[in-house]
């Protein structure tokens, strides 16, 4: 029994090999899809997460600008004797080498946050030292390292990542001088002893690494991680209260690390199931068309005096075949190729040394069930209906669905008017209601899904033009502490004495949070000295006057704030009510822009702390660095630094939608390769009968073909509304994010999706053209004994 | 010269290390206006010889000539000319399109012809004229079989190739269709081949064959052909 079930399953095989072979590659294509998109924000925390494991990642760090005392530490550990710690040195620093000069921080840490070793040698000597991985020109070099006029040399043995500092980009600021630090140095401990010689004994420490052995949760990303740290940090603060702590969350790489990965998830998120559910559908179509195909082989079993769950067993056999390899070739491709090409391409903004594929079970699973499901039902459905019949009946063709008259025909002027082929053509397109559907269906997803993927690129693409060029005519921000009008005008004439100044203008800065869906997104509040200025600085909808209060896109959007409506805005645990009066395009970060006026109303505030800049000549960035010699500049921005985080990040994005793009034009061609040749198979009796009639090689071939042209352009037709609203859906949905995404699709992505679709499906009709030519007319219309 | 002229015609099917010889050598002539019956045992090969005819098959040696062209020599562009022009053809399993009416199966075929009848005319000749709007399966297997008489004829070929036309039909029925075939050869003296299982039926043609693996074994003239009214079975 067992071996009549295998032989029947092998013969099948072996006689339908290519039916088989997409059968696979579809299940394939959309498993791989499937777990790969849908795991790429996962996979990207595991990888991160494994990394704070291994280097041992703290999960608070206390700095403080005095000493970290034993008293203190014997006092944290009193309230909580669940602590691992380690106290180390950290100063910021300068360095020189060559004649560059870094702006840096030297750090002693050893059994938290512990440096990845990534190239050169381990330190041995008092004078070895590590850089970050960034600086390969320092390698086996001697940099100088000056603090409070001390000077000291230090070799740097080895370039390491640390997972303090995930982010290739944020180093934080430097207390010594205005630019960002671009460099950190680990040392040992005793490398620094110079540096606190006049510290009073015993404890010359002053930072702390913090870590929790038992968690509730290891994973940082969970809300159960993060949960558990607010309640230690409410601990820590009771010890250490005049001090800097630093959650994981409150490091600013791993907070950008955290928003870049949730940003990909959410742009990830439907996509991939939509067109899971198109490579389902083609299977199950196909598997339905291979049954109806082989009545034959059910009839000579029945025939034969087998039950007909033999022929049942073997078709699910079959399809329980085709669907396992086609998975697991699925999750091959899925897993090691999508998420590791975009964790590639956010390389360039974060460190992640020795990334790994991690295979998701759960997400294998789902994809595996819904397959089996879907496929087995309709092989079973299918197989016990066939095998419902007769063996007699199996073994002749199944009778043809009765002709009938369409729709069309009763609009008599229109049909009188059809050329006779056409008007066949059409009759065809309505005979088979079930294929019709599955096609237009099918052809649908694809170009919708086509068209989303292009929708996702034109929202991103023009973001950074949009933004740093349409909307910010800055260069750069210089703070300052807060100070009176009359004052920060005194800073604005000393600076303005500099040369590439072109405009200068004074505004109160400061970071608030807003409550979106009972999240806290951060907004920064902006009230400039002159509105009028204002516009030189910034292009608004509007032009802002001295009554704007003006909120930007993305958070009007997701509060349905319109003018006049109330804005509740959080600052320093107190609540501020502020209407707005109009709303402006704008696409990274949230801001309220607010005149000064109603900013003292509201605030009582009426100070200044920030310096808009804007050069004359905005490649020569000359002045930013003269102006860190200004002693009332604290910090500079230069714009151009998140410019290029935006930017990179955005590109991350884009590569993934490359891949999505990518696998949904592939999916064209597959969908409406395995439609056709259903197509053909199923009606090769009659091309056969057309052929003998004397149609010749192109008659017969428009006789199919042009059907499925027709067919093409109808569920076209409709994947362009459908993309459109999948694309707009996703990207009115994405939250994790400063970002605001263009939500229009552009004309030309229409036309790029049509055309594609069009050529694809006329690639394939080529391809096509030659299995009808292949068509055999004695074999074809042999008649059945 | 006859019409058709066929000298020592092979076909050979090679399965593996197993040659089939279909047509062992078959030599025969056909004169204008002839109705011709070919009459044999399942697998004498008589399908594959009207298959080699009508252009739907290639002999593997041999020669084949119609109207003085050797068709064995054709490329398929030929071939498919040949049958579009020259050739009507008419199978024991009718092979209409399913999803047109019986008018329209038979005006598909006049679209590609270079001098067709009306295809209502033919229609009223096969006894269709009612159900000219009906589809196939709305048809009795007869009136499908005349459908296919219909389109074979439209095209007015001049030579038709009917491969077990009766087969799947019934007595009275068969007769109905071979009697319209007749007529066909005295009225419009169009060649006509006919392929049978049923000895009976070779009273009524002109030029009788009789093939058995793959030759021809017997061949003679009926100087006076039956009227198909007169033939029992
Ligand atoms: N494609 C093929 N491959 C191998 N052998 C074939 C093929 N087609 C036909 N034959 C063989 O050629 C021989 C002649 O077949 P053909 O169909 O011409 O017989 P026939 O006289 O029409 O028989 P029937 O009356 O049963 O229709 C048979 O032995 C058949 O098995
Ligand atoms: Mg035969």
């Amino acid at each position: 029994m067992l071996k009549i079930i295998f032989k029947l399953l092998f013969s099948k095989i072996n006689n339908t090999k290519s039916q088989f072979f997409s059968l696979v590659m579809i299940c394939a294509i959309g498993v791989a899809m499937y777990v790969g998109v849908l795991d790429v924000s996962k996979m990207m925390q595991q990888n991160a997460q494994a990394y704070f494991d291994k280097q041992k990642a703290s999960d608070i760090e206390v700095l403080t600008p005095f000493l970290i005392t034993d008293q203190k530490i014997d006092d944290l550990i009193k309230l909580d004797n669940s602590i691992n710690y380690e106290k180390y040195r950290i100063l910021d620093v300068k360095a020189d080498y060559d004649s560059h000069e870094y702006i840096a921080k030297i750090q002693t840490n050893l059994h938290y946050n512990i440096p990845y070793l990534v190239k050169g040698k381990q330190i041995r000597e008092d004078n070895d030292c590590y850089v970050d991985a960034n600086n390969d020109n320092l390698l086996n070099k001697k940099i100088k390292i000056n603090l409070n006029g001390t000077t000291k040399q230090c070799l740097v043995v080895g370039l390491v990542d640390s997972p303090q500092y995930l982010s290739i980009k944020y180093r934080g600021y430097s207390s010594i001088s205005p630019s960002k630090i671009n460099l950190i140095i680990y040392s040992q401990e005793s490398y620094t002893d110079d540096y606190f010689k006049n510290m009073p004994l015993p404890s010359k420490y002053n930072a702390l690494s913090i870590s929790y052995p038992n968690k509730t949760s290891n994973n940082t990303f969970t809300n159960n991680y993060q949960d558990f740290v607010d309640k230690k940090l409410k601990i820590i603060k009771k010890v250490f209260n005049e001090d800097y702590l630093t959650s994981r969350f409150d490091n600013k790489s791993i907070d950008a690390f955290y928003i870049d990965s949730e940003r990909i998830k959410e742009i990830g998120a439907i996509f991939p199931i939509i067109f899971f559910l198109v490579t389902a559908l083609v299977c199950s179509s196909a598997m339905t068309r291979n049954i109806q195909d082989d009545r034959m082989l059910m009839g000579t079993i029945s025939s034969m005096g087998y039950s007909n769950i033999i022929s049942i067993f073997v078709y699910f056999l079959y399809a329980f075949l085709s669907t396992i390899i086609g998975s697991i070739m699925g999750f091959f491709i899925g897993f090691h190729l999508i998420p590791p090409t975009v964790m590639k391409s956010y390389s360039i903004l974060y460190s992640l040394p020795n990334t790994k594929v991690y295979y998701d079970f759960d997400i294998s699973l789902q994809a595996l069930g819904i397959t089996l499901t879907l496929i087995i039902i309709t092989t079973l459905v299918i197989s016990f209906k066939e095998t419902h019949q007769k063996p007699a009946q199996l073994l002749r063709p199944k009778t043809p669905i009765q002709g009938k008259k369409i729709l069309i025909e009763k609009i008599n002027f229109l049909w009188k008017r059809l050329k006779f082929l056409s008007k066949v053509n059409l009759r065809n397109i309505f005979r088979y209601k079930k294929r019709l559907l599955m096609s237009i269906l099918a052809i649908m997803g694809c170009s919708g899904l086509l068209m989303t993927g292009l929708g996702i690129l034109s929202s991103v693409e023009p973001i950074i033009d949009k933004q740093f060029s349409d909307i910010y005519h800055y260069q750069a921000l210089a703070y300052t502490d807060s100070v009176s009008k009359t004052t920060i005008n005194d800073y604005i004439k000393d600076v303005k004495k500099l040369k590439n100044l072109e405009q200068v203008l004074a505004t109160y800065r400061l970071n608030g949070t807003i409550n979106i869906n009972n999240k806290a997104n951060d907004i920064t509040i902006i009230s400039p000295e002159s509105a009028q200025q204002l516009n030189k600085i910034i292009t608004f909808n509007k032009s802002f006057t001295d009554n704007s209060v003006i909120v930007t896109r993305k958070i009007a959007d997701k509060l349905h704030l319109k003018s006049n409506d109330n804005l509740r805005i959080t600052y320093q645990d107190e609540d501020y009510v502020i209407k707005i009066t109009g709303i402006t395009d704008n696409y990274v970060g949230n801001y309220l822009y607010i005149n000064h006026n109603q900013f003292t109303k509201s605030f009582k505030i009426n100070k200044y702390n920030t310096l808009y800049l804007k050069l004359s000549n905005t490649k020569d960035k000359d002045v930013l660095k003269k102006l860190e010699d200004y002693s009332f500049i604290k910090a500079i921005d230069d714009d151009s630094f998140l410019q290029d985080i935006v930017a990179k990040s955005l590109a991350s994005i884009n590569n993934l939608v490359y891949i999505m793009i990518a696998f949904a034009g592939f999916l064209v061609i597959i969908v409406s390769f395995s439609l056709t040749s259903i197509n053909i198979i199923e009606r090769k009796r009659e091309l056969a009968t057309l052929k003998v009639l004397g149609f010749n090689n192109l008659e017969v071939s428009n006789y199919v073909l042009k059907e499925n042209l027709i067919l093409s352009i109808l569920g076209l037709s409709i994947g362009l509304v459908f993309g459109t609203y999948l694309h707009h859906y996703i990207m009115s949905h994405i939250e994790a994010n400063d970002i605001y995404f263009i939500q229009e699709q552009p004309l030309i992505n229409y036309i790029i999706a049509f055309v594609i679709t069009i050529i694809f499906t006329l690639i394939v009709n080529i391809i096509m053209k030659s299995q009808i030519k292949k068509i055999d007319m004695v074999e074809s219309l042999k008649s059945i004994e | 010269m006859s019409y058709i002229e066929i000298k020592d015609l092979k076909k050979i099917y090679e399965m593996g290390s197993i040659k089939i010889k279909a047509l062992n050598g078959i030599n025969l002539n056909i004169n204008k206006g002839e109705l011709v019956i070919i009459v044999g045992q399942s697998g004498a090969g008589k399908t594959t010889l009207l298959n080699i005819i009508g252009g739907m098959d290639s002999a593997s040696s041999g020669c084949l000539t119609i109207d003085k062209q050797d068709i064995t020599k054709f490329n398929n562009k030929k071939l498919t000319k040949y049958r579009r022009h020259d050739i009507g053809f008419v199978f024991q399993f009718y092979n209409l399109i399913p999803n047109i009416t019986t008018l329209e199966n038979v005006e598909m075929a006049k679209e590609v012809a270079l001098d067709p009848f009306n295809a209502r005319k033919i229609l009223k000749l096969v006894g269709l004229e009612d159900r000219l709007n009906n589809f196939p399966a709305q048809l009795s297997g007869g009136q499908q079989q005349r459908v296919a008489i219909a389109r074979a004829l439209v095209k007015n070929p001049k030579l038709m190739l009917c491969d077990e036309p009766t087969g799947a039909l019934d007595f009275e029925t068969g007769k109905n269709i071979l009697k319209i075939l007749q007529a066909m050869s005295r009225n419009l003296g169009m060649s006509i081949i006919i392929i049978t299982h049923n000895h009976a039926i070779e009273a009524i043609g002109d030029h009788i064959i009789h093939m058995k693996d793959g030759l021809i074994y017997n061949e003679y003239y009926n100087e006076n052909p039956q009227n198909i009214d007169e033939v029992e079975w």
